[in-house]
C-alpha cells in the first residue's frame, strides 16, 4: 500500500485507453448524473482517479483487466449481474475501481458534505447526558447483575 | 543451530497479554526475552489520515490474516467454520487493530455452571480479578464512567467518558423510554492526555491502527517500558516448537528468524502468549516423547473448547446527520439490559451491545461492509445520501458456551510462509447462540427504532467476526479437564504457562481483552511470588 496524501500523483496505471473507455461506459451506467451528484466519468473514474486506486491497490489490476474484457457495457447493470456470477473476484474489482475512484473524487466529497478524515480534540467537559439527567433513571433501578452464590 | 542469551523468561508473542506479562516480568528485575512472528508498527502508516484509508481498510488493514496476506501471518483454513477468526500478527498483537472496547467480564459470568447449569464455573471470581482489572485499567489508559449499576461498585477510570455524541443521547433517551439499561462505553482509548500519550482527535479509524497513539495498544503502553528496564523483543521470530529437556521441564523453543535460519532460544520459563489459536497451534506442533498429542495435552483438551462469540449487527438510518465518520468507533454507548439469564426467553446467559456510528467513510456508505446492499443507478446517489453520516450499529453478541466439537487442529497440508503447518479452524454455532443472537438483534431493533430510526437493517450473524478467540487450554484444577492450573501454568509441564485467551473456560458475553490483560497480571504476580519455588531446567 502506498499512499498519495501529500505526494505527487501516481503514475498512469497499466490500463489502456481501449479499457479505460469500457471503464467509463460501464461507470457510467453504474453511477449516472443524478439528484445533483455527477457521473463517474466526469470525475475521472476511468482517468487520474483509476491511477490513483491501482497506485493504492496494485492487486486489483489484474481482475479489473479481466472484468473489462468480459463485461458489455451496453448490457447495462444486468452486465454487473452476470460478471459477478462469471467472475466474483472481477466483479469485485469494478465495483471497488469504480465506487473508490468516485469518492476520492473531491468533487464528491464536497457534494457529500464529507471533509475527510479529519483530528480535532474531543471534549470531556461536563457531559449534556449528566446535566439533562439522562443517568438517573438507570441509576433509580438499582444494580440488574447476578450475585453468584459465593 | 544458532543460540541466543538465556533468559528468565521467554514469552512468546508480543501482544496484549505477552505484553502485560513482559512488563511485569521486567518491572519485577526478571531477565525477558519475547519472540514475535511481526514487526514493529509505525503509526505513520496507520491509514485513518490518508485519504486511501477505506480501500486501504479492505485489504493491508484488514483484520483478517488471509485477506492481509503479510509474510509474517500464517494462514488459517476455516472453511469449516461458521464464524472466521480475526487478528492481527505484529508487536501489540490485534490490539493494534481492535476497537478499544473494554468492559469487564460480570460476576455471573465466572459462575455459569452454578447459576445455570451451562459450561464450567472458573477457579476464580469476579472479585478475585477486580484488583487486576483496576490495574490493567492505568496500564492502558482507561476512559470511563464509574458507577454502572450493571456492575458491582467499582473503582473510577483512569479518564473520564470519552463523549457519546448527540447520537448517543438519542440512543440514551430512547432507553429511559422503554425501561433498559444503557451506560456511556468505557475504552482503553485516552480521553485526555496520559502517561505521555496523546488523547483521542476522531480520526475514526481506530480499526485499522490509531494514527494518535491514543487508543491503548502494547507496542505503546508496555513493551517499550518493559525494553527500559531490559526485556528484549525478538522481532520477525515465528517459533514452531517448544523443547523438553530430560527432566520434562520446557528449556527453550526453536524458532525460524526474519532470514529463514533455524535457532534455539533458552529460558528457565516458557510464557505463551500467541492467541488462543496461535497457542494451540504451537502446543500441538510441539508434540514429543511423553506428549504424543500435542505438549501438555494429557487432558486432550489442547485446541478444543474455541469460543468466538457469534456477533450479529443492527443498523439503523436516522433523519439526522450525526457525522459518523468522526470519533471512536468502538462504543459510545452500551446496553447491559438482557444480559443475565431469565428463565422464559428460550435460552441460557444473554448478550451485551455496543452502540458505534456505523463507521467509514462514503465508500463504507456505499459499499456496506455489514448491512445493506448495493444498489446502483440514480438511485445510488439517493441512499448514499441517505446513509452516508446517518447510520448508527449496535453490534451485538453474547455467551458462546463451550463445546469439544469447536476446535483448532493442525491442517494436514497448509503451511505458513516458513513451511510449518498451519491451523484449521472447525467451529460451529451453538442453538443457545443462535437464540441469543435472534432475540438480542429483535430487542437492538426496536432499540433504533425507538430512538428515531427510519430505516432499520439487520444482519443477524456477521461471519467475519472472530475478534475473540478464547478457550483452547481451558484453566481448572483438575488435569483431567484443563490444560492450565488456576494460574495458568500448564498441569504437565512446570516451567511451562499459557497466558492468553486460550485459558478462559467459558467466553462470558463481553469483549475479551480486559479480562485477558487482567488475567495475564495476575499470572505474572504469581510467577514473581513463587519464584522461588518454580521449578527450573538445569
Amino acid at each position: 500500500m502506498t499512499f498519495s496524501w501529500g505526494s505527487a500523483p501516481p503514475p498512469p496505471a497499466p490500463v489502456d485507453d481501449g479499457a479505460r473507455s469500457r471503464l467509463a461506459a460501464i461507470a457510467d451506467v453504474l453511477l449516472p448524473e443524478a439528484h445533483g451528484m455527477p457521473a463517474a466519468s466526469r470525475v475521472g473514474v476511468a482517468e487520474e482517479q483509476l491511477d490513483r486506486v491501482l497506485h493504492a491497490r496494485p492487486d486489483l489490476t489484474l481482475p479489473l483487466l479481466e472484468a473489462l474484457a468480459a463485461v458489455d457495457p451496453d448490457a447495462g447493470e444486468a452486465a454487473l449481474a452476470t460478471l459477478a456470477e462469471a467472475s466474483p473476484a472481477g466483479h469485485g474489482a469494478l465495483v471497488v475501481v469504480v465506487l473508490a475512484g468516485y469518492y476520492w473524487s473531491e468533487q464528491v466529497k464536497a457534494l457529500l458534505g464529507y471533509p475527510g478524515q479529519t483530528a480535532a480534540p474531543v471534549s470531556t467537559a461536563f457531559p449534556a447526558y449528566v446535566q439533562e439527567g439522562l443517568l438517573d433513571p438507570v441509576l433509580e433501578r438499582g444494580e440488574i447483575y447476578r450475585r453468584p452464590p459465593d | 543451530m544458532s543460540g541466543a542469551q538465556h533468559a528468565d523468561v521467554l514469552i512468546v508473542g508480543a501482544g496484549a497479554s505477552g505484553g502485560v506479562v513482559g512488563r511485569r516480568l521486567a518491572e519485577a528485575g526478571f531477565d525477558v526475552v519475547c519472540l514475535e512472528q511481526g514487526r514493529w508498527q509505525d503509526p505513520a502508516d496507520y491509514p485513518g489520515q490518508y485519504a486511501e484509508w477505506e480501500l486501504a481498510a479492505q485489504r493491508r488493514w484488514s483484520s483478517d490474516p488471509m485477506v492481509r496476506g503479510l509474510p509474517e501471518d500464517y494462514p488459517i483454513d476455516a472453511t469449516d467454520s461458521d464464524v472466521v477468526p480475526l487478528m492481527y500478527n505484529g508487536v501489540g498483537g490485534s490490539t493494534i487493530l481492535y476497537a478499544g472496547d473494554w468492559p469487564r467480564m460480570l460476576p455471573s459470568d465466572f459462575r455459569v455452571r452454578s447459576l445455570d447449569g451451562v459450561g464450567d464455573d472458573w477457579p476464580l471470581s469476579y472479585a478475585e480479578l477486580e484488583p487486576y482489572y483496576d490495574r490493567t485499567d492505568r496500564e492502558m489508559g482507561v476512559s470511563g464512567l464509574a458507577g454502572d449499576p450493571a456492575y458491582p461498585p467499582a473503582s473510577d477510570p483512569p479518564l473520564p467518558p470519552l463523549p457519546i455524541g448527540a447520537e448517543g443521547m438519542a440512543v440514551a433517551r430512547a432507553h429511559n423510554r422503554l425501561g433498559w439499561h444503557w451506560w456511556p462505553g468505557r475504552s482503553a482509548i485516552l480521553s485526555a492526555p496520559y502517561q505521555g500519550r496523546r488523547p483521542c482527535v476522531g480520526w475514526g479509524a481506530c480499526m485499522q491502527g490509531c494514527p494518535e497513539g491514543a487508543k491503548a495498544s502494547t507496542d505503546l503502553t508496555h513493551w517499550p517500558q518493559a525494553q527500559a528496564l531490559g526485556a528484549r523483543l525478538i522481532t520477525g521470530a515465528r517459533v514452531h516448537r517448544v523443547v523438553l529437556g530430560p527432566t520434562g521441564l520446557a528449556t527453550g523453543v526453536e524458532y525460524v528468524d526474519a532470514e529463514g535460519v533455524e535457532r534455539f532460544q533458552g529460558a528457565d520459563v516458557v510464557v505463551l502468549a500467541g492467541n488462543a489459536i496461535g497457542t494451540a497451534r504451537l502446543l500441538l506442533l510441539s508434540a514429543q516423547a511423553g506428549h504424543p498429542d500435542g505438549l501438555a495435552n494429557g487432558s486432550g483438551l489442547v485446541g478444543r473448547r474455541l469460543m468466538m462469540h457469534p456477533f450479529g449487527v443492527v443498523t439503523g438510518t436516522f433523519p439526522e446527520r450525526y457525522e459518523t465518520w468522526r470519533g471512536h468507533v468502538g462504543v459510545r454507548v452500551t446496553c447491559l439490559e438482557f444480559y443475565e439469564t431469565v428463565e422464559d426467553r428460550g435460552f441460557v446467559r444473554g448478550s451485551k451491545w455496543s452502540m458505534a456510528p456505523s463507521t467509514g467513510g462514503p465508500l463504507n456508505a456505499a459499499m456496506p461492509s455489514r448491512a445493506g446492499d448495493l444498489v446502483w443507478g440514480a438511485d445510488h446517489h439517493l441512499l448514499v445520501r441517505e446513509r452516508f453520516g446517518h447510520m448508527l450499529s449496535w453490534g451485538v453478541f453474547g455467551e458462546d458456551l463451550p463445546d469439544v466439537e469447536n476446535r483448532v487442529e493442525l491442517d494436514g497440508s497448509l503451511r505458513d510462509s516458513s513451511g510449518i503447518p498451519a491451523p484449521r479452524v472447525t467451529y460451529r454455532v451453538s442453538e443457545n447462540s443462535r437464540r441469543i443472537l435472534d432475540f438480542g438483534v429483535a430487542r437492538a431493533a426496536e432499540s433504533l427504532s425507538e430512538a428515531g430510526a427510519t430505516r432499520v437493517d439487520v444482519t443477524p450473524m456477521l461471519r467475519h467476526s472472530g475478534w475473540h478467540i478464547m478457550g483452547t487450554a481451558r484453566m481448572g484444577s483438575d488435569p483431567a479437564t484443563s490444560v492450565v492450573d488456576p494460574w495458568g501454568r500448564t498441569h504437565e509441564v512446570e516451567n511451562l504457562y499459557v497466558v492468553d485467551g486460550s485459558v478462559f473456560v467459558t467466553s462470558g458475553g463481553v469483549n475479551p481483552t480486559s479480562t485477558i490483560c487482567a488475567l495475564a497480571l495476575r499470572f505474572a504476580d504469581r510467577m514473581v511470588a513463587t519464584r522461588r519455588d518454580q521449578r527450573v531446567p538445569a
